[in-house]
C-alpha cells in the first residue's frame, strides 16, 4: 500500500521526518518504506561524468527524503545547485509519466526539468535553477505544490486490511505516536438537494450469506470530465492513474476509507435494477479488462434485470460502465463476505484493489459513511445533485466482538507486567472501546475495521506491538536439565556423510523435483518401483512436477554440470528423501526414505605435479559403499554382494548390496546409453543405499578382542582359475579347506595377461595362519598349507603356480 | 732394528695421509698398515725390547705417543668421512617446499548441512531435541493445526505445491511441530530440520525447495520474554556479539508474532547494501504459539503457553558467507562445493 504524505495530513498533524515515520510504523509491525515522490525541488549533490556518453552527466540528488541518482543532459548541472526533480510514477504535466530506467547503461531514477518540461514556461536551455529559498522535497511553483510529496511504502501482512487506506494508516500512527486523528467528513450536507432515492431504483439481495450489506445512493446530471489537479496527484502517489472525476472518486474513497465502490451508469442498468444473486450455471460474462470469463454458481455477481454488470466486489462490467454520456450515477458501496470473494478471484486468477480489500475484509461500519463521501465527491468534481437517502439493504446489522482481556494472562504470555491503564490507553489509541476496568480485567469492544482481532491473545498482541517488543525485557528459562533426543535418522546421515567425505567425496544437494520422463530415460520399464511415482498437481513446470524415486537422476545432472566446467574428478555424493507414490501409509501419504546416492567419474585425483592418476572404477564404488558401511559400524561379515539387474547399470558390472536377505542398496557403472542419455561421459559408477536400512545394522558399542599373543605367519598362493570364478568363491574354498590354524585371508593380487591361457586368471591369495596355543613351527604351517593348496585343487579346478 | 729418531717423521707422514683418506675402508687399511700386527708403529713397539733398558721406559712412552696420535687422527677422519656421507645422502633428498604437498583428498560437507549442523548443536546444547518428519503432508498438519483456516489470504503467503486435494508438499517444517505435540505431552523443547517446498521458479533469491529450522518450547511458564531471551543467546553465538531487535509482524501460527533483526554486520548499523540501508538484518521469524494450535493439538491452551521460532538455512548461510545468489546451493558446482573445506 502507498501512502501519500500530503493525503496523510488530512488526517493527523505530523512532526517528524519520512524516516522516522518508516521506522516507527516498523517498529510496531507495519513494515514501511519513505520515499520522495512526485514534483519537487532537489540539490545536485554530486555530478560524475557518465561511461558512455560525454555530454550526460551522472548526478546524485538529495529529494527531501533521501539520496538518488539521475542521469541528466542538461549543459548548466552542476554540483551544489536546486533544480526541478520528476519521481518515477509521476506524470509530466504534457502526460508523460517518468519512470526508473536506464540511460545509456546507467540507471536514472527519476528526471532533472526545464520550466518549459514542467509547463511553467517556453524556457529550454537547461534545466531550472532555484535560489537557495527552495528546500529540498518542498514545491518548485505554487501551480505544482500538490506535487511535492512522499509515499511511504507499506509492505502489509495479510491480517491488516486496515492500513490498506490512508484513514487507517493514520490511525495506526496516531496511536503510534499517541496522537488522535481528525474526524473524517463526508461534506455530503452541503450537496443534498436532489430527489428522494426510493423510486430511482430498486435493489434486491438474494444471496444474503455472501452479502449481508448493499448501500447504494444516486447522483443525477453529472458531467463526466477531468478531476482537479490535486486529486490526480494523490491517485498517482498512490499508484492510481486517473480515469475521470466519477471513476476517481470512487477510487479516492477506497484509498481514503477502504472501502471499495463502484460507479454504474443507472441509465445503462435494465430495469434500473441491482439484483445480488449467485451466477447462474453456464453464464458467462464479460469483466472491464474485456475478457469474457464462464461463471459458476459459486460466483456471486451483480446483475439488473437482465443480465451481470459486475463480478461482486472483483471487477465491473463493460456494459454497464461509466463512459462520456453519462449523466445518472448508481454508486454502490457493499460488504461481501471475504472467503466469497476470495474463491472467486482466485478462481479466475483476477486480483484488482476491490477484490484485494474485500477478501480481506472491510470495515462493515464504514459502508454508508464511504457511499456518502464518495457521493459528495462525485458532487463536487463532476456536478449533479445527490438524491436524498441511501437504499440500503442490511437485514441482520454488524454485531462488534466484545472480549476481555485479563491483565495477569497478559502478563504471562509477555513475561512482562503491564498496568490495565497503560493497556486501555494503548488500545483506545487504536480506537477500540474499553467499556469496563477493573485492576485485573479490560473489557473490550473490537472495532469493525480490525477483522483480525477477535481474542484475548489478538489484544495481547496489540498491546505489545504497541508497547514495544523491545520494552519487554529479555529472560532465560530455567528448567530440568536434560540431554537432547536427536533424531537416529540424523545421527545415521551425520555418520554416512563424514565417512565419505573423509573418502574424498563432496556433497551435493538437488531439488526433489524432477521430470516425469526420468524413469524412461534411466532405461527403467513402467512397473520398476523407479517408475511409481508421486506427481504434483500444480506444478511450476514440467522439469519440477515429480518427486524423485532416485538420488541418480540429480546426481548424474551434477556430473554434466562439473565436467562442462572441466573438471577432471568428479566424486559426489547426496544424502536425501526419496519418494513412492505406493502404497500409502495409513494417513494416505506416499512412502519416504531416506538415502545416500554417490557418483564417480574420471581420475582418482586430480592431475598434479607428480603425475595423472588412475581412473576411477567399479571398485571405487563399492569402496566408497564399503566406507559408509564403516562409518556406521555395521560389521562387513553380515553383509554379502550379489550381482545386480538395475535397468540402468551394465549387467557385468552392478552389484546388489544385501543385508539379511534384504536389498539395501545397489552399486555398478553406469550404461553407456543412459550417460548420453544424460549427456555424461561414459563411464559413470553410481551408488545408493539405504541409509534407514545400515544404520539400523550398526553396532551400538563394539566390544574389545585380545590382542594375540603369538607370532603368525604368512603363507602366499597363486592360482589360475576359470575367468568367471569369483573371489568369494576362492576364499569359501580356502576357508573349508579343512587346514588348521587359519587366521585371516584375503585376495592380494588379481592378473590377466600374456602369461595366463585365455579364459583363465591368475589370483593370489594370501593365508594368515597362527595358533591361540603357541609359536607355530614353519613345517607345521607347510603341512597345513598343503592341506589348504590341496582343496583349492580339487574344489575349484584351479592349476597352483609356483611360489 | 729401528731407528727410533725416525718415529716422529713416521707420525707426521701417517697423519697426512690419514688426513686425505677418503672412505672408511681407505682408514681401515692405514689402521693396518701403521698399527696392525705388522704395522709401521707396531714395529717400533717389539724394537723395545732391544732398546736399552735405561731409554726403555722413555722409547715406549715415545712410542704409545705415536699410537695414540695415530689412532686419534684416524677417530677424527673417521667422524669426518661419516658426516659427509650423511650430508650427501640427506642432500640427495632435498624437496622443492614450495610444491604443494601430496592431498589425501578429503571432500566437503555441503555449507547448508554446515550452517544447519552449527544450529541444531546451538539448540541441542540448550537441550532441545532434534525431530524430523515427512516432506508429503496432510494439508491439516501443514495449514488446519497451524491456523491457517480454508480460503483465508494467510495460505497465499506460502505458495504450495498440491499432490491432491488434500495432501501438499510441506511449506514450511511446522507440520513437524504439529506431530510431536500430538504424541507428546508438554513440556518440549524440539527443533525441527528439514527441507520445505514452495511453488517458486527459481531466481537469485528464490527456490523451490529449501531448507528450515523451527523450534518450539512449550511449558507452563513459557512467555515472550524467554523467547527473546533464548533467540538472543542464539543469534549473538552464531553472528557475534551485536545487538538485536525483535519487530511485529504476522504468522497464523503465533500471536504475539515477531521477526528479529541483528545489527548489520556489514556495516555494523550504518547503513549498506546488504541491510538495505537500514542498519538490521532479518534472521527469524517467532512468537508465541497461537492458542488455535494448542486446542488443534489436544493441549489445554490455559494451562499451558509456549513459543515457536524458523529460520531459512539459505538466507543464514547467504548472510553468513557472502553468497549472492541461492541456486548455488543446488547447482552443486565442485567448484563452489570446495570452497567450504
Amino acid at each position: 500500500m502507498r501512502i501519500s504524505l500530503n493525503w496523510l495530513g488530512d488526517f493527523l498533524d505530523i512532526d517528524i521526518s519520512p524516516g522516522e515515520i518508516a521506522r516507527r510504523l516498523t517498529l510496531a509491525g507495519i513494515e514501511a518504506y519513505a520515499e520522495a515522490f512526485g514534483i519537487m525541488a532537489c540539490e545536485v549533490v554530486e555530478v560524475g561524468d557518465h561511461p558512455h556518453a560525454d555530454k550526460l552527466k551522472v548526478c546524485r540528488v538529495f529529494d527531501g527524503t533521501g539520496y538518488r541518482q539521475v542521469v541528466c543532459g542538461a549543459p548548466n548541472t552542476r554540483k551544489g545547485m536546486k533544480t526541478a526533480l520528476v519521481t518515477p510514477g509521476a506524470i509530466l504535466p504534457g502526460g508523460i509519466e517518468v519512470k526508473t530506467a536506464k540511460v545509456r547503461g546507467v540507471v536514472s531514477e527519476g528526471m532533472l526539468c526545464s520550466e518549459k518540461e514542467l509547463g511553467l514556461s517556453d524556457e529550454h536551455s537547461g534545466i531550472i535553477e532555484f535560489d537557495a529559498s527552495f528546500v529540498p522535497g518542498g514545491s518548485v511553483h505554487r501551480s505544482l505544490k500538490d506535487y511535492a510529496d512522499v509515499v511511504i511504502e507499506l509492505d502489509l501482512t495479510p491480517n491488516r486490511p486496515d492500513c490498506l487506506s490512508h484513514l487507517g494508516a493514520a490511525r495506526e500512527l496516531g496511536a503510534i505516536l499517541g496522537r488522535h486523528i481528525k474526524p473524517v467528513s463526508t461534506g455530503l450536507d452541503k450537496v443534498l438537494d436532489g430527489a428522494p432515492v426510493s423510486g430511482l431504483a430498486e435493489i434486491e439481495v438474494k444471496a444474503p450469506d455472501k452479502c449481508p450489506r448493499y448501500c447504494a445512493r444516486i447522483i443525477e446530471g453529472v458531467k463526466i470530465g477531468e478531476c482537479p489537479g490535486w486529486v490526480r496527484a494523490r491517485l498517482e502517489a498512490a499508484g492510481i492513474r486517473s480515469i475521470n472525476n466519477v471513476v476517481d472518486a470512487t477510487n479516492y474513497v477506497l484509498l481514503e476509507l477502504g472501502q471499495p465502490l463502484h460507479a454504474f451508469d443507472l441509465d445503462r442498468l435494465a430495469g434500473a435494477k441491482i439484483i445480488v444473486r449467485p451466477a447462474d450455471p453456464g453464464e458467462s460474462f464479460t469483466t472491464l479488462d474485456g475478457i469474457t470469463r464462464k461463471l459458476s454458481r459459486d460466483d456471486l455477481v451483480i446483475a439488473d434485470a437482465d443480465r451481470p454488470v459486475a463480478l461482486a466486489g472483483i471487477m465491473g462490467g463493460l456494459d454497464s460502465e461509466v463512459t462520456k454520456e453519462t449523466t445518472r450515477i448508481l454508486l454502490e458501496s457493499a460488504w461481501f463476505e471475504p472467503r466469497s470473494i476470495r474463491r472467486t478471484s482466485k478462481r479466475y486468477d483476477l486480483n484488482t484493489e476491490s477484490s484485494r480489500r474485500f477478501s480481506a475484509g472491510v470495515d462493515p461500519e464504514g459502508i454508508d459513511r464511504a457511499a456518502d463521501r464518495c457521493a459528495a465527491l462525485i458532487s463536487d468534481w463532476a456536478g449533479g445533485r445527490v438524491a436524498r437517502g441511501r437504499i440500503d439493504v442490511y437485514p441482520k446489522p454488524f454485531k462488534p466482538i466484545e472480549t476481555d482481556l485479563r491483565m495477569d494472562r497478559l502478563a504471562r504470555i509477555l513475561g512482562k507486567d503491564i498496568e490495565a491503564g497503560e493497556a486501555a490507553a494503548v488500545l483506545e489509541g487504536l480506537d477500540f472501546s474499553v467499556t469496563e476496568s477493573d485492576t485485573n480485567t479490560l473489557h473490550v469492544r473490537i472495532p469493525g475495521f480490525r477483522p483480525d482481532v477477535e481474542r484475548e491473545i489478538d489484544l495481547i498482541e496489540e498491546v505489545a506491538r504497541l508497547y514495544g517488543y523491545n520494552k519487554i525485557p529479555a529472560t532465560r528459562p530455567v528448567g530440568y536439565l536434560k540431554h537432547p533426543e536427536i533424531a537416529k535418522e540424523l545421527i545415521f546421515e551425520r555418520k554416512t556423510r563424514q565417512a565419505l567425505v573423509a573418502a574424498g567425496a563432496s556433497q551435493a544437494y538437488n531439488y526433489a523435483f524432477v521430470a516425469p520422463d526420468f524413469p524412461e530415460r534411466l532405461q527403467a520399464p513402467a512397473d520398476h518401483p523407479v517408475a511409481d511415482l508421486v506427481q504434483a498437481a500444480n506444478p511450476i513446470k514440467v522439469e519440477f512436477s515429480a518427486l524423485r524415486t532416485t538420488l541418480l537422476p540429480g546426481l548424474l545432472y551434477n556430473v554434466q554440470t562439473n565436467v562442462n566446467q572441466r573438471a577432471e574428478s568428479v566424486f559426489l555424493f547426496e544424502i536425501g528423501t526419496v519418494f513412492k507414490n505406493t502404497p500409502r501409509n495409513d494417513e494416505n501419504l506416499p512412502v519416504e526414505r531416506r538415502v545416500v546416492g554417490g557418483v564417480l567419474w574420471g581420475s582418482a585425483r586430480e592431475e598434479k605435479w607428480f603425475g595423472r592418476s588412475r581412473d576411477m572404477d567399479f571398485y571405487d564404488a563399492k569402496g566408497a559403499v564399503e566406507t559408509i558401511l564403516g562409518g556406521l559400524k555395521v560389521d562387513l561379515g553380515i553383509v554379502t554382494w550379489k550381482k545386480a539387474n538395475q535397468p540402468w547399470l551394465n549387467p557385468h558390472a552392478a552389484a546388489s548390496l544385501m543385508m539379511d536377505h534384504s536389498v539395501a542398496g545397489w552399486v555398478g557403472e553406469i550404461l553407456p546409453s543412459v550417460c548420453s542419455e544424460f549427456d555424461v561421459p561414459w563411464p559413470v559408477f553410481a551408488f545408493e543405499l539405504d541409509i534407514g536400512i545400515i544404520g539400523l545394522a550398526g553396532k551400538e558399542t563394539i566390544e574389545y578382542k585380545s590382542l594375540p599373543k603369538f607370532p603368525s605367519i604368512r603363507r602366499d598362493v597363486a592360482l589360475i582359475v576359470d575367468e568367471d570364478l569369483d573371489a568369494a568363491s576362492i576364499i569359501e574354498a580356502a576357508e573349508g579347506s579343512g587346514a588348521g590354524f587359519v587366521a585371516h585371508l584375503d585376495v592380494f593380487d588379481v592378473y590377466k595377461g600374456e602369461t595366463i591361457p585365455p579364459g583363465k586368471k591368475s589370483i593370489a591369495i594370501k593365508i594368515v595362519y597362527r595358533s591361540n596355543e603357541g609359536s607355530l613351527e614353519s613345517s607345521r604351517i607347510d603341512e597345513e598349507n598343503k592341506v589348504l593348496v590341496q582343496a583349492l585343487r580339487d574344489k575349484l579346478n584351479a592349476e597352483i603356480r609356483d611360489s | 732394528m729401528q731407528d727410533f729418531s725416525r718415529l716422529d717423521d713416521l707420525v707426521q707422514q701417517a697423519l697426512g695421509i690419514i688426513e686425505k683418506a677418503g672412505s672408511e675402508n681407505e682408514l681401515k687399511e692405514l689402521k693396518v698398515t701403521y698399527l696392525g700386527k705388522k704395522g709401521k708403529v707396531t714395529s717400533y713397539f717389539k724394537a723395545l725390547g732391544s732398546a736399552p733398558a735405561q731409554e726403555r721406559k722413555a722409547l715406549g712412552q715415545q712410542v704409545n705417543r705415536a699410537r695414540q696420535a695415530i689412532e686419534n687422527a684416524l677417530a677424527v677422519r673417521e667422524e669426518a668421512i661419516k658426516l659427509d656421507a650423511l650430508d650427501q645422502k640427506l642432500e640427495a633428498r632435498k624437496v622443492d617446499v614450495t610444491l604443494p604437498g601430496r592431498p589425501f583428498g578429503r571432500g566437503t560437507v555441503h555449507i547448508l548441512d554446515q550452517v544447519m549442523d552449527r544450529i541444531l548443536d546451538l539448540f541441542s546444547g540448550l537441550g532441545f531435541d532434534v525431530v524430523l518428519g515427512p516432506e508429503v503432508e496432510t494439508s491439516w498438519n501443514n495449514f488446519d493445526a497451524l491456523n491457517f483456516p480454508p480460503d483465508h489470504p494467510a495460505r497465499d503467503m506460502q505458495d504450495t505445491v498440491f499432490i491432491e486435494d488434500e495432501i501438499v508438499l510441506r511449506t514450511h517444517t511446522s507440520p513437524v511441530q504439529v506431530r510431536t505435540m500430538k504424541s507428546r505431552k508438554p513440556p518440549l523443547r524440539v527443533v525441527c530440520p528439514g527441507v520445505v517446498y514452495r511453488r517458486d521458479t527459481p531466481d537469485a533469491t528464490h527456490a523451490p525447495a529449501f531448507f528450515q529450522v523451527e523450534g518450539l518450547m512449550v511449558g507452563e511458564h513459557v512467555s515472550f520474554a524467554e523467547l527473546k531471551g533464548t533467540l538472543n543467546l542464539f543469534a549473538r553465538k552464531l553472528f557475534g556479539e551485536g545487538d538485536t531487535r525483535f519487530r511485529p509482524s504476522f504468522f497464523p501460527f503465533t500471536e504475539p508474532s515477531a521477526e528479529m533483526d541483528v545489527r548489520c554486520f556489514a556495516c555494523g548499523g550504518e547503513g549498506c547494501a546488504l541491510c538495505k540501508q537500514s542498519g538490521w538484518i532479518e534472521i527469524l521469524g517467532c512468537g508465541m504459539v497461537d492458542p488455535a494450535v494448542f486446542d488443534a493439538v489436544g493441549y489445554d491452551n490455559e494451562k499451558y503457553t509456549g513459543w515457536a521460532f524458523g529460520m531459512g538455512v539459505e538466507r543464514i548461510a547467504m548472510l553468513r558467507h557472502a553468497i549472492d545468489d541461492i541456486r548455488l546451493f543446488a547447482e552443486n558446482d565442485l567448484r563452489f562445493l570446495k570452497q567450504f573445506v
